[in-house]
């Protein structure tokens, strides 16, 4: 059981468990079914037959009651009815009887009383159904009873009493049975139940035992193990560590803690020797740093003399007496130093000179640029009025682009009105023509009339050349009448000619209203046009204040440059100045050496002053400018006094 | 051929009434016209002869409308609303004629009446009796009864 895990372990006591409850289960099973089997038997058996017993003995009763009737019945209607309920009665007899020989076979009484029973209906009492079947007069009758009551009544009494019997005896071993089972039952439900208590103290034992001999007793002992390993004692023996379950991990881990704290062990034996081997070299490093301080205080009451006159700028000393051997070099050095200081001062003292002459040509330069850069501001200050007129004029030109298009745009209204104008002339002109029509028609009416007119003259003419020299007066009359109609058809032609003239003239103007109005229709895109290009001037105006704009910064980083130029010329002046202050300085210092050449006076420096100041930046100013220039018109007029 | 002897209304003087065929100037007296009227269309008569456009209704009595202008030998006159019937009595019968246009009615004196040169005409065809020469233009002076003969003038009525 060492190779098997903690699970497979108890698997093991759980199927031992499950084993013995599969018997006990087995058995009562097995008892259950024969109990079923014992009572359906019971069932079938012996109380069936004892019912059909009891169905039997009434049938066996009602045969003979109808054959008492037949023997008091008179009419042969009914005499016929009594012998067909006898023979329905002798059916069930013989039927209830099978059954009950069916249900008992084993039991052979059965089978005599029924032949009892149909002997006694069938031959018995013939001779008394025979009679009683045909009776009819008073006589018949009563021999027909008499003879019922002597050869035939009496025999059914013993039948009936073995078949009650038989009935008796089949309810009684039916009971009988039925009372075994239960007992059988009984003792069943008793074994089962000291079986499973039994099986159940067998199972827990043997569990209990197990579980101590395969997990409890292994974990106890490396429990001591672990235990005697806390307190350092690495002698124990640790067992177990073949195991293959969970505890022979346990054991193979407890190996591994015995295995590290010996090599703690070792480590701490080492470490112990080295610190003693330490101590001894100590002591031997101590006694040779005693002997090298006292030949490094020779060595430094030296040092320190020669330190002494360097620090009063003796530079020609040198260090004569000999050092301990270890210093000698730290003489030579020193001496090899100080001859090498007084070589650089001298040095020294010749580039002072140099920078002199140095920083009297930047302060020349300085002012140069100083000038320079005073130019420099005065053509920005040009540049900035010039583009401030740029400016003024933009704005002017994208002002006068606005106000052009408004016109434009009244121009346009105005056109478009006028072609209404000339739709209504056209209107007019037509209405105009209608009315020429009309008056031209009235016209021919009043031309109709002067011709009738003429005629009616001309008879009254006739009639009076026909009176003769009676007619004379009123032949003048008509002729004036004529006369009158003449000149009324003269003026009604001449009126229609004008009004033909006329009507020609208002066509002729109607035309030209419509070539007016086609005119006009090309001054309407002419001024779209217009419109357009005011737009394309707009635009133009508005790319060169952007163009402006970019100017403007361009203005403005030389303002930066030259401002920056500016500031680097006061500051190489201030430089110049403080130059020449610190190499006067440096000058007086070097004359505190004593070398062992002679030093060169140095020029006096003309030292710059706070004169040279870089110019207030005009640019800045201008910038400004432009800017209102552009949010409003109202800074134009501002001009360049500001500068 | 009856001289023609022209009646005077008054010593001297001569009524006559002018119209116009086309463009020429024609004129009757004026006591032979029974009045003027406007144009009104005529009633054609079958198998009339060409210078008869038909008949018209005069206040009951039936008179025949001749076109003078086909009659005088001129081409015929296109009648409008403009044109003129002078209904003239001949021969005691009432006939319409067609003008274009009826000019005046003149009372000139007879002096002024020329006859028509005699070669310029065929003989027989005296329809003219003269010619009148006025300022502006000629005015041919015709005679309606020489015109308008008895038989024609019956052949007229019987039709």
């Amino acid at each position: 059981m060492k190779n098997i895990s903690i699970i497979g372990k108890f698997l093991t006591i759980m199927a031992a468990f499950g084993l013995f409850i599969l018997g006990v289960v087995t058995y009562s099973a097995t008892q259950i079914w024969t109990i079923d089997t014992n009572y359906s038997e019971l069932l079938t058996g012996e109380a069936h037959a004892a019912q059909s017993l009891i169905r039997a003995n009434r049938a066996f009763q009602s045969a003979r009651a109808n054959i008492a009737e037949m023997t008091i019945l008179r009419s042969e209607a009914d005499s016929k009815r009594a012998v067909e309920d006898l023979k329905a009665a002798q059916v069930g007899v013989a039927k209830y009887f099978d059954t009950a020989i069916a249900a008992m076979p084993l039991e052979t009484s059965f089978g005599s009383m029924k032949t009892d029973a149909l002997k006694v209906l069938a031959e018995s009492c013939k001779p008394t159904t025979d009679l009683a079947s045909v009776a009819s007069s008073e006589t018949d009758i009563k021999a027909s009873q008499s003879l019922f009551i002597s050869s035939c009544q009496p025999l059914f009494g013993p039948i009936e009493n073995k078949i009650i019997a038989a009935s008796n005896a089949a309810v009684t071993s039916a009971d009988d049975k039925s009372d075994a089972l239960t007992e059988v039952s009984k003792s069943t439900i008793m074994k089962t139940f000291a079986i499973v208590m039994g099986g159940l103290v067998v199972v827990l034992m043997g569990g209990y035992f197990a579980i101590r001999a395969w997990m409890v007793a292994p974990i106890t002992s490396l429990a001591e193990t672990m235990a005697r390993l806390a307190n350092s004692d690495f002698t124990v023996t640790v067992t177990g560590t073949d195991r293959r379950d969970e505890i022979g991990g346990m054991c193979q881990a407890v190996q591994v803690f015995k295995d590290n704290g010996l090599k703690t062990e070792a480590l701490t034996a080492q470490s112990d020797s080295m610190r003693r081997d330490a101590e001894v070299t100590r002591v031997q490093t101590a006694e040779a740093d005693r002997l090298r301080a006292e030949d490094m205080a020779q060595a430094t009451s030296g040092l320190g003399k020669g330190l002494q006159y360097l620090s009063k700028g003796d530079l020609t000393f040198q260090l004569a007496e000999p050092f301990a051997a270890d210093f000698e070099t730290l003489r030579a050095d020193f001496n090899a130093t100080v001859a090498q200081l007084s070589d650089t001062l001298r040095a020294v003292a010749e580039a002072t000179g140099a920078i002199d002459n140095g920083s009297r040509e930047i302060s020349a330069s300085a002012d140069d640029l100083s000038k320079r850069t005073e130019q420099q501001a005065a053509s920005l200050e040009e540049t900035a009025a010039a583009l401030d007129q740029i400016t003024v004029n933009v704005a002017n030109s994208s002002k006068r682009a606005d106000e052009a298009r408004t016109v434009a745009v009244l121009a346009n209204e105005s056109a478009a009105k006028s072609g209404k104008v000339v739709a209504d002339a056209v209107d007019a002109m037509q209405k105009i023509q209608q009315s020429s029509n009309q008056v031209s028609n009235i016209i021919g009416v009043i031309d109709e009339i002067a011709f009738q007119t003429n005629l009616l003259a001309l008879n009254a003419g006739v009639e009076a050349a026909r009176a003769g020299e009676a007619g004379r007066g009123f032949a003048v009359v008509a002729q004036e009448v004529r006369e009158l109609a003449q000149r009324s058809a003269q003026a009604a032609k001449e009126i229609k000619d004008l009004i033909r003239n006329s009507s020609v003239e208002v066509q002729n103007g109607v035309r030209l209203v419509s070539e007016t109005g086609e005119a006009l229709k090309t001054i309407e895109g002419y001024i779209i046009t217009v419109n357009t290009h005011m737009d394309s001037i707009a635009r133009s105006a508005k790319e060169q204040s952007v163009g402006l704009g970019e100017v403007n910064t361009a203005v403005n980083q030389m303002d930066q440059v030259t401002q920056q130029n500016a500031a680097m010329v006061e500051e190489t002046s201030a430089n110049g100045a403080s130059l020449a202050t610190e190499s006067g300085r440096l000058r007086e210092l070097i004359a505190q050496f004593q070398l062992g050449g002679a030093a060169r006076p140095a020029a006096s420096v003309s030292v710059a002053g706070p004169a040279h100041r870089p110019v207030q930046s005009p640019v800045r100013r201008m910038a400004g400018q432009v800017a209102r220039a552009f949010s409003g018109n109202a800074a134009v007029k501002e001009s360049w006094e500001n500068f | 051929m009856n001289a023609p002897v022209p009646s005077t209304g008054k010593s001297g003087t001569l009524e006559i009434i002018a119209f116009r065929l086309h463009d020429q100037e024609f004129c009757v007296r004026t006591t032979t016209i029974r009045e003027i009227r406007g144009w009104g269309v005529a009633t054609p008569i079958p198998h009339a002869p060409a210078d008869v456009l038909g008949v018209m209704n005069l206040r009951g009595t039936v008179i025949p409308i001749i076109d003078l202008a086909n009659k005088l030998g001129m081409r015929s006159t296109e009648p409008n609303e403009r044109s003129a019937i002078v209904v003239a009595e001949v021969h005691g019968t009432a006939i319409g004629l067609v003008v274009d246009r009826v000019s005046d009615i003149l009372t000139i004196p007879e002096s002024l009446l020329q006859p028509i040169p005699e070669i310029s005409i065929s003989s027989g065809m005296h329809y003219a009796d003269g010619i009148i020469a006025q300022p502006d233009g000629m005015i041919c002076f015709l005679n309606l009864e020489r015109m308008f003969e008895t038989l024609d003038t019956e052949k007229l009525i019987a039709a």
